[in-house]
């Protein structure tokens, strides 16, 4: 299917590729599908199906923090039907800013994927010590070949 | 909005299968007790409004054209009290 969007123009959606939340992502009542758009960079986006203004950045945690560690609760385990650790995909809902300094991911509510089922939810951990605003700066990322300011990810 | 006055160790129950008990009393501080399905998540409510801004921030940052600074974060998460 072809789907507008207000990012990146019309794009090409396989049905193997729609990611269905089990629950919105908070904030986000009515939208359940998206799709995950790879430009190539660190960060990535999740660009709803449902509304064309609505784009998620997100970023792999642990490019950004190399000791990111989480424990899935059960009842979101349950709900994913995730068995194995290696059926989950985590990403970090992200804030973007032209001012490097201020780029922050979302540590302690990831969105987690179960990549066989294609299902996902945005998890709230129970260890509060992992922030909600965690700061990192793109251009110290190991492998990361942008610069280190959003404008170069428009 | 419902008002039910509870003793410590007493419970109400949500629909047929939730169940609020108060555990303990401090001063000001109670501690709460939820028993609930799995599939139904629960929230401290300063952590769930503090991931509804920042998904919505992340969202706008998302739409803004990159030139723009972003406004500055408004106050790091609350600390948590207990319960």
């Amino acid at each position: 299917m072809k789907i507008e969007t207000a990012r990146f123009g019309a794009i090409q959606v396989h049905e193997d590729q729609k990611i269905r939340f089990v629950q919105p992502i908070i904030g986000f009542p009515t939208l359940m599908e998206y799709v995950l758009v790879d430009t190539g960079g660190l960060v990535k986006w999740l660009q709803s199906l449902e509304d064309a203004s609505v784009v998620f950045p997100v970023v792999d945690p642990f490019a950004v923090k190399q000791d990111y560690d989480i424990e899935i609760p059960m009842s979101d385990a349950y709900s994913l039907e995730l068995k194995r650790a290696e059926e989950a995909q985590v990403w970090c809902i992200t804030v973007l800013s032209s001012n490097p300094a201020e780029m922050r991911a979302n540590l302690r509510a990831p969105v987690v994927l179960n990549r066989k089922t294609g299902t996902a939810k945005q998890v709230v951990l129970p260890d509060s010590s992992l922030p909600i605003r965690y700061h990192f700066e793109p251009a110290a990322i190991h492998g990361n070949k942008e610069v280190a300011h959003a404008g170069s990810y428009a | 909005m419902l008002v039910l006055t509870r003793r410590k160790g007493e419970s109400i129950i949500l629909g047929d299968d939730v169940e609020v008990k108060i555990l303990e009393l401090h001063g000001s501080q109670v501690k709460i007790g939820v028993q609930a399905p799995q599939s139904l998540s629960v929230h401290r409510k300063e952590v769930y409004l503090a991931i509804q801004r920042e998904n919505k921030a992340a969202a706008q940052s998302a739409g803004k054209p990159p030139e723009k600074p972003e406004t500055p974060p408004e106050g790091e998460e609350p600390k948590e009290t207990v319960h």
